[in-house]
């Protein structure tokens, strides 16, 4: 039996893209992993299962999904896109960098519409950042400096699950101390309170008179030195337990929440009492935290992206983050999803100008979203084809979008059985990328981090980049330029 | 495939081999200049009535990396005005000031430049940019990672450990594949991170108890220990901002006991917006002539221009304060990146205008440097793309360079007030083609210290541009638009012994080198490093160790020179 | 004039800019009926795709007949001349348009007059998002002329909008005048929350209910009517100025009548006054 180990494995899972897991490789499997959140891990031991996966590509033949050999595959695939007067492509958010760049020149090829998964997610925030621009940082700049960190609309306990600890609140860093201790001391004494006043709510009068659970009724040394953070969100999450001050905003009302603290920051005086069902007065002392720190950073997700308001939630976001330059140094930084739709943005950008949603059929890029972003063209019902690579669109998709997307030929590449492959005409499946292929993804921060190759994928099973080489020759071949 | 070129009957200049348009054929086979080919068996082309140079050299255009690409997200609306539609040879493209990757290598080599460097990338975000380089084609390229705020030199120069420092740089160097040392108002984006900026090469920076003047001279103290090809490459403090000379001045004075021989030992870069006089924008004056009376005295530093170009463009440099300063100026948008341990960078579209005082005066300081420095081999063409333009508007400066009339035309549309007070009117000076040949490509090239470019000896890499302007019929001076639309559209270019462009269209696609040093430090000494890095890693960074160099398969042509240093 | 029938229901995008009576003017039918278009990624001609007929009088307009929903940018560009759509159309009707007159028997998709610096467009039916808006990223609005829309209109209408003006019988959707500058808009229905945000100059008057107001805009007071162009709507409107976060001081009337919800918070900073 062979055992090794590697160190500074990069986990393909969420937009952190932690580079620090160490797995225990016996047999050509993998036994055993360290320092992952569960999520990698779970993804690490029990996703190239064979369970869970095609091992053979398939093709759609009288209704049924039956295996084809891969050359056969291919060149359906091919045909399907070659053909095609709209074609899509799209997914690429949790591929690597080197098969995206294929997809680029594939969709270039056959005159289709590439778009990533920022369409169904921090698409709104590239737009916003198109109107505005975009005050960043990376994640270790964090670490070392920041004093305040808010986290609006996300909720990285659940989401990002070692985003606090590795980046934020308890890291230790140059400049800035981890508040892992306070935090723990907080947590008892909260935990003490709860359950006093559990029992005393029990009586009606009493539970009447009591003051809701604020933050600020503990002892202020817990408060008064060190990292603050601050979480603002439509419901008391994880993270909300933990912070400093929690700002509970009405659901859909985040543009409003946006618009009192920006004008408070420039001194603008608000002829309410309220904002969005917070107290102006709560307002005005979080603002004074903010405009007073030495370094402040604003982490938000897709509860502002994807709410009323959508791209202006964002764009509002970050005029504040401009105007509390003025005071202090101020940052902001979405909460990316899949570990690499950073990087889908990225080479997108290089290559065609635009971070999603990149129409190619006059033979250059052209890019609106609305127009050209996937969702909008499947609810049109413009498209005539597709091909998807590493997503799962039929789950996640509007249901009149997913009629359409079904209907039309679909072409799928996919180290996993999922539901839009189950629906596709061709199924190619690919490697595990991190795992059973290498190849180059960005974290959140536009860090660029390489995927390992950890293992060996089943026997026939190629990476993604491969596939989509293939399909560009075939497809050349037909157009008679290979 | 033993490919034979025969470039016959054309009037060569090059500079670095002393030929001033003479009519000399150059003969290539396998990709270098050689004494003669088989002129049955080599591919002719006949370069009669027209100008043969060495491919173009450019050592300071931000072409790719993290900054370059957010610039690019930034601006939708710069690349619908501009885009490139695929043909058989080519990709499709967009971008008139950031253009994307591909479009970028077309376009240079269009106009006859072979070689660019990009001069500014975060050390952290190398893969990044190499990435980019790999999807930019026609060129052979490099980049120069960011030093000068960097905490491990920061803290070694505070300590005095310049040989420490000096082993640093080179792992770092060597690791992400750069080439030169670049420094970006050095101290300041340190203190950027907390919001703040330096205000003078003795202003110290919070927290490491150290001044930009001893950066500078440290870095080119480690410089000069490491060998390295190319000299200390300085973006100066206090950049953008009116009265700066006095900092430029005093950036090149501090290192100035440093020089060994002759050798030039730092470039002070985009010299045009760092050469400022006045006290704030309403009284802003050139001080291209204080700058150039310097320079024209002392042998140790060269510079480049930074010309500005009358256009909407986008600003783009690693100096995060200076382009915080510029946001608020413009009110335009804005992108700020910090970098952690390392830099930063920031991001602001700007349209430079006629009509605007400031915008002429910063019009007139390019072109009075090029023009008042009286050595061409201290000063070359850039635009600092795309800070003051778009590359693609080089042929305009050439124009300007040669033609006293081009500039008289240009200084009619101008800002009256600003007109009225430059020197620029009195200059007579018109550069030759000679000396184009020197500003755009012998000179960038023997500053970067790259041997087998700039030039068309035996030996050199076949990099050649021919443009179709005829020296001894068109007079320069008068006849600049036929030489502008010339520099335009190169007639060819030969890139590494293959024609690639014919009448200004690309007619095939290829992939250059990316040039990088590797630099080789005592193996004791080269051990320590690692060890001591590998513990501290993880206090510096938000990465592991392992993840953080480059393995040299990453590049797609790998062209390494091998460097030995004296530590 | 030139009458267009579409000669099938269209599936991929159709790519018109030559659609503009600019680029028919002076062209005979089969001239015409070789324009370029491109249906989805094929390049066809007009020919292809629809049907022709002549009618002498008037020589610059075009008439279209038929759904044109998939087709875009109708208009794109014009400068004179004259367009009758008798069924729904496309995005980018009329962007950047310079002069000259659409009308639409049907409603309009997004980005109708985006851009425009001159002309009409009268819409009898609704319109999408972003009428009269740019492009992303850019911030150069509509310049003048004149957008009138029978029916409603989705989010952003006139964003970026510098003069000219817009007015709008049925109600607007979220972000109405969204960092307006100048011009007018009238909307005679009702009009979702975030009108004016982040505007700095301009009139917007909404007639009917608005969702909510930004906390960034201040009350100025009551004005029993108020002109928009050459018109007088009578009121009484409450006149709100802002965007404050922007420094701006844009003018946001919205109806008294109709907004009982916003006297409360009227009455209370008259009061402190």
């Amino acid at each position: 039996m062979s055992t090794s180990v590697v160190q500074s494995v990069t986990c393909p899972i969420c937009g952190s893209f932690c580079d620090d897991l160490e797995l225990t490789i016996e047999d050509g499997r993998i036994t055993k992993v360290k320092n992952a959140c569960a999520m990698g891990e779970a993804k690490f031991l029990y996703a190239p299962d064979l369970k869970h996966r095609w091992l053979k590509p398939m093709i759609r033949k009288d209704e049924e999904l039956v295996e084809a050999s891969l050359e056969e595959a291919v060149k359906k695939a091919a045909e399907v896109l070659a053909e095609a007067s709209y074609p899509i492509l799209y997914g690429w958010s949790s591929t690597c960098c080197e098969a995206i760049r294929v997809g680029i020149e594939l969709a270039e090829e056959v005159g289709g519409v590439i778009d990533n998964t920022a369409t169904v997610c921090h698409g709104p925030s590239l737009q916003a950042v198109q109107d505005v621009g975009l005050p960043i940082c990376t994640l270790g700049q964090v670490r070392h400096r920041a004093d305040v960190i808010v986290y609006w609309a996300c909720n990285p306990w659940e989401a990002h699950p070692r985003h606090i600890e590795r980046y934020t609140y308890f890291p230790d860093g140059r400049f800035q101390s981890s508040m892992w201790r306070r935090y723990l001391t907080r947590w008892g004494m909260l935990a003490q309170r709860k359950r006093i006043l559990r029992a005393l709510s029990t009586h009606p009068y009493i539970k009447a008179i009591l003051p809701p659970l604020a933050r600020y009724e503990l002892s202020p040394e817990l408060f008064v030195k060190g990292r603050k953070l601050i979480v603002i969100d439509v419901r008391r999450t994880r993270v909300a337990e933990a912070a400093d001050y929690f700002i509970q905003v009405k659901p859909g009302e985040d543009y409003e929440l946006l618009q009192a603290l920006r004008a408070l920051v420039r001194g603008i005086e608000l002829e309410v009492d309220e904002v969005a069902g917070v107290p102006v007065k709560l307002l005005e002392e979080v603002v004074d935290v903010m405009i007073s720190c030495d370094f402040g950073v604003i982490f938000f997700g897709l509860g502002l992206t994807m709410s009323r308001g959508k791209v202006r939630n964002v764009d509002l976001a970050i005029k504040l983050t401009e105007d509390l330059n003025d005071r202090s140094k101020w940052l902001i930084a979405p909460m990316r999803g899949h570990f690499n739709v950073t990087g889908a943005n990225a080479v997108f950008t290089w290559q065609t100008g635009y971070p999603f949603a990149v129409d190619f059929s006059r033979g250059y890029p052209y890019y609106n979203p609305g127009e050209t972003s996937v969702v909008d063209i499947l609810l049109r019902g413009d498209s005539d084809a597709a091909l998807v690579v590493a997503s799962d669109p039929v789950a996640h998709f509007p249901k009149k979008a997913v009629e359409h997307l079904v209907k039309n030929p679909l072409v799928v590449i996919d180290p996993s059985k999922s539901a839009t492959s189950l629906m596709a005409d061709v199924v190619i499946p690919s490697a595990f990328v991190g795992i059973e292929a290498e190849g180059t993804a960005y974290r959140m921060d536009f860090v660029p981090l390489p995927l390992k190759k950890v293992v060996e994928p089943p026997a026939g099973l190629l990476s993604d980049e491969e596939i989509l080489r293939m399909i560009l020759h075939e497809v050349r071949k037909i157009k008679g330029v290979a | 495939m033993m490919m034979e070129l025969l470039i016959k009957n054309g009037f060569v200049y090059d500079p670095i081999n002393g030929i001033d348009g003479e009519r000399v054929d150059i003969a290539i086979k396998d990709g270098r200049i050689v004494e003669r080919v088989d002129e049955r068996r080599a591919e002719i082309i006949d370069a009669s009535g027209m100008i043969v140079m060495p491919g173009g050299v450019d050592l300071h255009s931000h072409i790719v990396g993290g900054k370059v690409n957010s610039g690019r997200l930034l601006r939708p609306e710069d690349h619908r005005k501009d885009y490139e539609v695929k043909t058989k040879v080519t990709r499709s493209g967009v971008g008139y000031s950031i253009p994307s990757t591909f479009t970028t290598g077309y376009r240079y080599s269009r106009m006859g430049y072979t070689t660019v460097m990009d001069p500014a990338i975060a050390p952290l975000k190398a893969r990044h940019a190499h990435e980019e380089l790999n999807d930019t084609p026609m060129i052979d390229k490099g980049f120069y990672p960011l030093l000068g705020d960097w905490w491990f030199v920061l803290e070694f120069i505070r300590d005095g450990k310049i040989e420490e420092c000096a082993a640093h740089v080179a792992w770092l160097i060597s690791s992400v594949k750069g080439y030169a040392i670049k420094l970006v108002n050095p101290g300041g984006l340190e203190a950027w991170g907390f919001g703040r900026n330096v205000d003078s090469i003795d202003d110290p920076v919070p927290y490491f108890n150290i001044t930009p003047r001893d950066i500078i001279r440290g870095l080119c103290k480690v410089n000069q220990l490491l060998n390295l090809p190319h000299a200390i490459h300085i973006h100066t403090n206090n950049l953008g901002k009116p009265g700066n000379y006095t900092t430029t001045l005093d950036t090149m004075k501090c290192v100035e006991d440093l020089a060994i021989d002759d050798k030039p030992i730092a470039h002070v870069t985009h010299c045009q917006f760092n050469a400022f006089k006045g006290v704030n924008w309403k009284t802003l004056a050139s001080g291209a002539p204080e700058i150039a009376d310097y320079v024209n005295k002392h042998k140790h530093v060269t510079l480049d221009m930074g010309q500005i170009i009358f256009t909407d463009t986008t600003t783009m440099t690693a100096d995060g304060p200076f382009q915080y300063i510029l946001y608020k100026l413009t009110g335009n948008k804005w992108v700020n990146s910090d970098v952690e341990t390392e830099t930063s960078a920031g991001i602001v579209p700007i349209r430079y205008r006629r009509a605007s005082y400031a915008n002429a005066v910063q019009w007139s300081i390019g072109l009075e440097l090029a023009l008042l420095i009286k050595d061409t081999w201290k000063v070359y063409l850039t635009t600092d793309h795309p800070n003051g333009g778009p590359f693609t508007e080089y042929p305009r400066v050439i124009a300007w360079l040669m033609s006293r009339i081009a500039r008289e035309r240009t200084m009619k549309r101008l800002n009256k007030r600003a007109v009225a007070k430059m020197t620029l009117p009195s200059i007579d000076r018109e550069y030759t083609f000679y000396e184009i040949a020197i500003a755009t490509r012998a000179g960038p090239a023997r500053s970067l210290g790259l041997k087998n470019k700039g030039h068309l000896g035996v030996g050199a890499d076949a990099d050649v541009a021919i443009y179709d302007v005829n020296p001894k019929e068109v007079n320069p001076s008068r006849q600049y638009k036929l030489v502008r639309r010339a520099f335009r559209r190169a007639a060819y270019t030969i890139k590494s012994g293959e024609v690639v462009v014919k009448n200004g269209e690309i007619v095939k696609s290829m992939m250059g080198d990316t040039i990088w040093c590797n630099i080789h430090v005592m193996p004791s000494l080269a051990e320590d490093v690692a060890k001591g890095l590998k513990k501290r890693f993880r206090e510096y960074w938000t990465v592991e160790y392992d993840n953080y160099p480059i393995p040299e398969k990453y590049l797609s042509i790998s062209y390494p020179m091998e460097i030995k240093a004296k530590v | 004039m030139i009458i267009l029938r579409p000669k099938k229901e269209f599936k991929a995008p159709i790519i018109a800019e030559c659609i503009s009576p600019d680029v028919f003017m002076g062209k005979s039918i089969d001239e015409v009926a070789k324009l370029k278009v491109y249906e989805g990624n094929k390049e066809r001609t007009l020919g292809e795709l629809f049907n022709f007929s002549y009618e002498k009088e008037p020589e610059d307009k075009i008439m279209i007949i038929g759904d044109v929903s998939k087709v875009r940018k109708i208009g794109f560009n014009m400068r004179k001349g004259e367009i009758e759509v008798k069924g729904d159309v496309g995005m980018h009707l009329g962007a950047e348009m310079k002069g000259g007159k659409i009308t639409v028997f049907g409603s309009a998709g997004s980005w109708a007059g985006s851009a425009m610096s001159d002309g009409l467009i009268e819409v009898h039916g609704s319109a999408g998002d972003f009428l009269g808006a740019p492009l992303r990223g850019s911030t150069s609005g509509m310049s003048g002329g004149t957008i009138v829309v029978h029916s409603n209109v989705g989010d952003e209408a006139g964003a970026y909008m510098r003069d000219g003006s817009i007015r709008i019988h049925g109600s607007a959707g979220q972000f109405l005048g969204l960092r307006m500058r100048g011009g007018a808009i009238l909307v005679l229905g009702d009009a979702d929350s975030r009108a004016g945000a982040f505007m700095t100059g301009g009139r917007i008057v909404i007639c009917g209910t608005l969702r909510s107001l930004l906390p960034a805009f201040t009350i100025e007071g009551v004005r029993p009517s108020i002109k928009v162009g050459p018109e007088k709507v009578s009121g009484p409107f409450y006149l709100f100025v802002g965007d404050l976060t922007e420094g701006g001081d844009g003018q946001l009337f919205v109806s008294k009548v109709r907004n009982p919800h916003l006297s409360p918070l009227v009455t209370k900073v008259m009061a402190g006054e």
